[in-house]
């Protein structure tokens, strides 16, 4: 089960709205590289995970990600606050608008609401970790892009903290992958699926 | 008096510091150093928030902090609510 602790992981204080900004953000919200999509993408693939330590990273990880979508809710409800026609106009923020006026929805920054078919948990310790490398590298990816759009520094502070926390964790699923190949014995060297075969 | 939002923003170091130490420790259970650092934290963590009550008051921050009203818990500012600071800057502690 889970307790909620009702504080951000980092602060997000946005004194300027920008709908602009807000309609790609929203992509670590509800994209395919996005933060409900790597809470579920761990959490979802805890069960089959044989190894006590990897039950511990995927569930103690898929918890952060959830305070990450927090944190990106945050920032885009602070970016779209208190939005003038015209500004909703302008902004090119219409469409989404039109759909869900200021409600956060997971979406990703080109306006596809979010899709299971984003992640796989394929019941394979090694296949699943190496997808949640991948995956914390594309979405290390995503906010360096997202970095190169923003100057506002109340929304670059939180954006990076998110960046460096797919780095800590890309690092921690590499040591998790080490586990799992010092566990595989000279019978499976090939590495196929040591929670099936 | 010590600023709020600045014991508060320590508060939050030192859990953040714990919990990045505890994942840590999920693939490293039986560093006994990176046990004693936790254990560094955990103490300074909860003089800080014995600071904190000294000034202000309860603690809250989940359900189960809630002591006599309930009202402590479901008060506004919510986490993703933008705080409008007050003119006096908070310094540093």
């Amino acid at each position: 089960m889970w307790q909620y602790e009702k504080r951000l992981q980092y602060p997000v204080n946005i004194k300027n709205p920008n709908p602009k900004l807000a309609q790609v953000i929203i992509s670590q919200y509800g994209g395919p590289d996005g933060e409900i999509g790597a809470s579920l993408r761990y959490l979802s693939q805890r069960y089959s995970m044989p190894y006590p330590e990897l039950k511990a990273i995927l569930t103690d990880v898929g918890t952060e990600e959830l305070a990450h979508l927090e944190m990106v809710g945050a920032i885009v409800y602070q970016l779209t606050r208190n939005l003038t026609e015209q500004q909703i106009k302008d902004s090119g923020f219409a469409p989404y608008y039109t759909d869900h006026t200021t409600g956060v929805y997971p979406v990703a920054a080109a306006g596809t609401p979010y899709n299971a078919m984003a992640f796989q948990s394929k019941g394979d310790p090694i296949t699943d970790l190496h997808e949640d490398l991948a995956a914390e590298q594309k979405a290390r990816t995503t906010y360096d892009n997202l970095i190169r759009l923003v100057d506002d520094p109340d929304v670059l502070e939180p954006l990076k903290f998110l960046r460096e926390r797919e780095v800590v964790h890309f690092q921690r699923f590499g040591e998790g992958l080490r586990l799992v190949q010092d566990r595989l014995d000279s019978k499976n060297f090939y590495a196929f699926n040591p929670a099936f075969d | 008096m010590v600023c709020k939002s600045a014991v508060e923003k320590r508060i939050a170091a030192y859990k953040f510091a714990l919990y990045d130490l505890g994942l840590y420790l999920d693939s490293h259970p039986c560093d006994a150093q990176a046990m004693q650092l936790r254990c560094v934290y955990k103490e300074r963590l909860a003089a800080l928030i014995d600071e904190y009550e000294q000034h202000y008051g309860k603690y809250v921050v989940t359900m189960a902090d809630v002591e006599d009203s309930w009202a402590e818990w479901v008060k506004d500012p919510w986490p993703w609510d933008v705080v409008v600071k007050g003119d006096g800057r908070c310094v540093a502690v």
